[in-house]
């Protein structure tokens, strides 16, 4: 019979000769993506037959030539015929983006059943009596009317609207699509439509992050998304960390500036996705952004200069409507942009929303939310109460300051596995390409393995009583070689400095973690669940983030990654006004620890600073398995 | 009227940390310092004196006047302390550092043998800080020595490797040094017993702040190792804890100036030796297990100060 090895799982199978790889897959426990659960229609479980003999079903399915040449094929088409080792790639083997949006799609959906969806923006179709000597209501009035008639609500009109109503009434035989605004008490009519709209209204939710643009095109009556762009934010070019883009905005028209570029950027995003979905721009209703404070302050044109001097206080938490004119849109200056509220200074509205979409307005279980990036943003709490904080980590998880680092782009290594007795080493790049260098995941991978393969000692210093050629020294630093280029200036390496800056970064989210779960007198072990959000969130082997004690000991089960849920939250507040309410509830509720004022931040920072923490008895299952892979070397 | 008497329990003991030649221990305590209705402290407090390998450059004139007769001969000034009274002797091998270049590793050994020959006190040895040098120096001190278990030090988190290693294949105990920071202090006695280092091995060195120059740090981050050590019975903590005032106090400002310089502040000699007690006693009172002092007044005022304390602590 034949046997049958998967890597990286390196999971070894016996198998019937003729069965297809995705039940032999199955049967072991290795994961493979499949939508279309096996009849070759989705391209999901592409695996690379490295070795053996296989034959394979002609499937509807095309792979792409470049893959084809590399020997990939569909699992669940391919029939083993002998001996096989298989390659699973990341993107079967992992929960990949598509398959987490539609997990935020549940999710989402379930949220909103339970709160009815009610979004601000309504459409409602008029049909007026013409006028006549006997009925010689004015054109608003006529509108006012009916729309009173069918919603028993007032209505006030918005000036434009008086404006185009005369022309438009009667150029489409009365018959009109009102966009309504519901504030609560009454109506406002934003916008006049000829005919019957079948569709709309729209919004355009948009997560301004410091790095990264995203927007997604909604459907608002029914919830759809139509479309989704994403870009790096344009002022990037103005500095890469919040810091340096409020320095940037204090000079002379340095703010101007920012906050054109980024309005351009999401009009440009905002214009790409109306085009492919065929929505013209009056039918985009209203603007939902989130993003951090300092975000928001730039693209609000408000000067951010004060959120950097003590008292380090923001001008404004938002969560207020404004005109789209008022905050510089040209294309979308008649929409009505929300932006949604902050916490504070340095806890903006991407967290408020991404605790929307985690549920934390709900009371529930004690829960942590994490929001891993350049500042670690860190909320504790049971609903009734919530508490954050902000710690700032430093780029290195996203690949900053870290010789080798990259973000997570085709060629980045992503996953590492270091064999502890000959200290080789196995990767695995996205894409399954040649490596580029070594993004968040792949460097959480490597301190792990690093450590458990004992070439770091708890400092995370290397440890030379290895015989492992792969350490070495290279500009008075010493290094590790993950990859042999061509010549010695392609290797891949990470470096001491590299483990310093990683050991800083784990520390400075810990120390918060464990700051917050103190001051809030509860433990460690009472949280019920754990939530990770950030770009790179579901890429995280969490195993190995609680190895270097990035993440707290707990069961993998309490762990949940959602991905971005910035966006997520913004859709939520889009799509029903109670979530509007509820973003401005939360953001009032979080009470916001200033790290810089906690005089223990030092002392938990520098407990941090060791693999996995100084107080080992903090890390219970990581100090079990360290005591396991030991004994496993001294055999 | 009947008062019981609350008392505190301690789930967690310091290691017993055998030094010298004569089954002499330090630490083993099962209750805060001088806490005695609480627990015990199967061990004296040790004081000692400190000596060079070598002339030194920067002694106040104080103890300048006290050792200038013998400190041109390490092997005579070690007598001269074992007869002042001297409960063991800290070695400070300056002189094998590369700038002084006065002994090379052999050089270093011979010495410490001779002085370990000529009285018979446990030594603690201290190796310059000089990364070229340290790990021989320690290898050949520490086999040579045959009959009588050194202290040999310090570690800190960058050079453990070194320093532990050639202690660690002998009888010898080794000094685990931080810099005031009790996650730090903790760090280090973690990664030497992950070298393989007996726990009984180990002793503490938290840093010493001199009273005015850092004295409250230094007590607070051994209060914090006290009570991790006892209460909370946190294992890398459990360290007996060495403190070098005589270095710290006679080098400041308050020891040193002559009254011609400060009228108003008194006697030199006496000041220093005030300096030296205040800043002892205090670090007594916080844990210490091994004081090492320069001035024989001082070491004489604190052995009455540990009797009148062990008195105090019995009395309850």
């Amino acid at each position: 019979m034949p046997k049958i090895e998967f890597v990286p799982s390196n999971r070894k199978v016996t198998a019937r000769k003729g069965e297809t790889l995705l039940n032999i897959a199955r049967e072991a426990g290795v994961h493979l993506n499949s939508s279309c659960n096996g009849v070759g229609t989705c391209g999901k479980c592409k695996v690379r037959v490295i070795e053996g003999e296989v034959v394979e079903n002609p499937s509807s399915y095309q792979l792409a030539p470049e893959l084809k040449e590399k020997n990939y094929h569909l699992a669940c088409q391919l029939k083993v015929m002998g001996n096989c080792k298989i390659f699973v790639p990341p993107e079967t083997r992992l929960l990949d983006d598509a398959l987490l949006e539609e997990k935020g799609e549940i999710y989402l959906a379930q949220e909103l059943n339970k709160s009815e969806r009610n979004p601000r923006f309504k459409k409602a179709f008029l049909s007026l009596p013409k006028p006549s000597l006997e009925d010689n209501l004015s054109d608003w009035e006529r509108i006012e009317r009916e729309i009173k008639k069918l919603y028993g609500k007032p209505v006030l009109p918005f000036y434009s609207v008086i404006k185009e109503a005369p022309f438009l009434l009667r150029q489409n035989d009365w018959q009109v699509t009102a966009t309504l605004f519901d504030a609560k008490d009454k109506f406002f009519v934003s916008n006049l439509a000829s005919g019957k709209k079948t569709f709309g209204p729209f919004g355009l939710v948009v997560d301004v992050g410091t790095t990264t643009l995203m927007a997604e095109l909604i459907e608002l009556s029914s919830g759809e998304v139509w479309g989704r762009s994403s870009r790096y934010n344009p002022q990037i070019a103005f500095g890469e960390d919040v810091i340096s883009r409020i320095v940037y905005g204090k000079k002379a028209s340095g703010l101007n500036k920012l906050q054109r570029e980024v309005i351009r950027a999401i009009e440009q995003m905002g214009k790409k996705l109306m085009e492919e979905a065929s929505v013209s721009v009056e039918e985009i209703s209203g603007l939902y952004i989130a993003g951090n404070t300092i975000m928001l302050h730039l693209l609000s044109g408000i000067y951010p200069g004060f959120i950097q001097e003590e008292p380090y206080v923001p001008a404004t938490n938002f969560g207020y409507w404004e005109k789209g004119e008022s905050l510089g849109f040209r294309l979308f200056e008649k929409a009505y942009v929300f932006l949604l509220p902050c916490v504070a200074s340095f806890m903006g509205a991407d967290i408020v929303a991404g605790l929307l979409a985690a549920g934390f307005y709900k009371k529930g279980p004690l829960r942590l939310f994490i929001d891993i990036g350049t500042n670690g943003e860190i909320v504790l709490g049971t609903g009734d109460w919530l508490l954050g904080c902000s710690c700032s980590a430093g780029p290195a998880f996203e690949g900053g300051g870290v010789k080798h680092g990259t973000r997570v782009v085709p060629g980045a290594i992503e996953e590492v596995k270091i064999d502890s007795e000959t200290c080789d080493v196995e990767f695995v790049t996205v894409g399954d390409t040649a490596p580029s260098g070594i993004c968040g995941s792949g460097l959480i991978d490597l301190m792990a393995e690093l450590f458990l393969a004992g070439l770091i000692d708890r400092r995370g210093k290397f440890v030379f009583t290895c015989k492992s050629k792969r350490l070495r020294k290279s500009n008075g630093d010493y290094e590790f070689v993950i990859y042999k280029g061509e010549e010695s200036s392609k290797d891949i390496t990470i470096t001491e400095s590299d483990i310093d800056n990683l050991m800083r970064a784990k520390a400075a989210l810990f120390a918060g973690i464990k700051i917050l779960v103190e001051t809030a007198e509860v433990n460690l072990k009472d949280i019920e669940k754990l939530y990770i959000a950030g770009a790179f969130g579901h890429y995280i082997d969490a195993q190995k983030a609680m190895i270097i004690g990035l993440l707290p000991d707990m069961p993998l089960e309490k762990i949940e990654f959602l991905g971005n849920t910035s966006l997520l939250g913004a859709r939520l507040v889009a799509l029903s006004q109670e979530f509007e309410e509820k973003a401005l509830e939360v953001a009032s509720r979080v009470t916001y620890l200033e790290l810089a004022r906690s005089g223990r931040f030092m002392d938990e920072y520098v407990s941090a600073l060791f693999l996995p923490h100084t107080h080992a008895e903090l890390f219970p299952s990581v100090m079990k398995l360290l005591k396991k892979e030991k004994r496993a070397t001294k055999k | 009227m009947l008062v019981e008497k609350l008392l505190n329990s301690y789930s967690g003991k310091v290691k017993e940390v055998e030094i010298g030649s004569g089954g002499l221990k330090v630490g083993g305590e099962t209750c805060l310092p001088f806490y005695l209705w609480e627990g015990e402290m199967p061990n004296k407090i040790l004081f000692g004196l400190e000596i060079l390998d070598q002339e030194p450059v920067d002694w106040a004139d104080s103890l300048a006047r006290l050792y200038q007769d013998v400190w041109k001969e390490p092997v005579e000034w070690a007598k001269k302390c074992f007869e002042m009274g001297a409960e063991f002797l800290h070695i400070r091998l300056t002189g094998t550092h590369p700038d002084s270049k006065k002994h090379d590793p052999t050089q270093a050994a011979d010495l410490v043998e001779e002085i370990s020959k000529a009285v018979s006190l446990p030594l603690i040895v201290y190796v310059s800080g000089n990364k070229e040098t340290d790990a021989q120096v320690l290898q050949k001190v520490a086999d040579r020595i045959k009959d009588s278990r050194l202290l040999l030090g310090p570690a800190d988190e960058e050079n453990y490797k070194l320093v532990v290693a050639p202690v660690s294949l002998t009888n010898h105990n080794v000094i685990a040094f931080s810099p005031v920071d009790i996650n730090i202090a903790k760090q280090v006695n973690i990664l030497i017993a992950q070298m393989g280092m007996p726990l009984e091995r180990i002793v503490m060195d938290p840093t010493t702040g001199a009273l005015g120059y850092g004295l409250e740090y230094t007590f607070s981050i051994m209060e914090r190792l006290r009570l991790a050590a006892l209460i909370q019975n946190d294992e890398m903590t459990q360290f007996p804890i060495i403190c070098t005032v005589g270095q710290e106090t006679w080098k400041t400002k308050e020891a040193k100036v002559s009254p011609d310089e400060e009228p108003t502040w008194g006697d030199e000699e006496k000041r220093g030796i005030s300096w030296e007690v205040v800043t002892a006693i205090t670090l007594m009172l916080a844990g210490a297990n091994l004081i090492s002092l320069r001035h024989p007044e001082s070491l004489r005022l604190l052995k009455e100060a540990r009797s009148e304390f062990i008195s105090l602590g019995e009395g309850g």
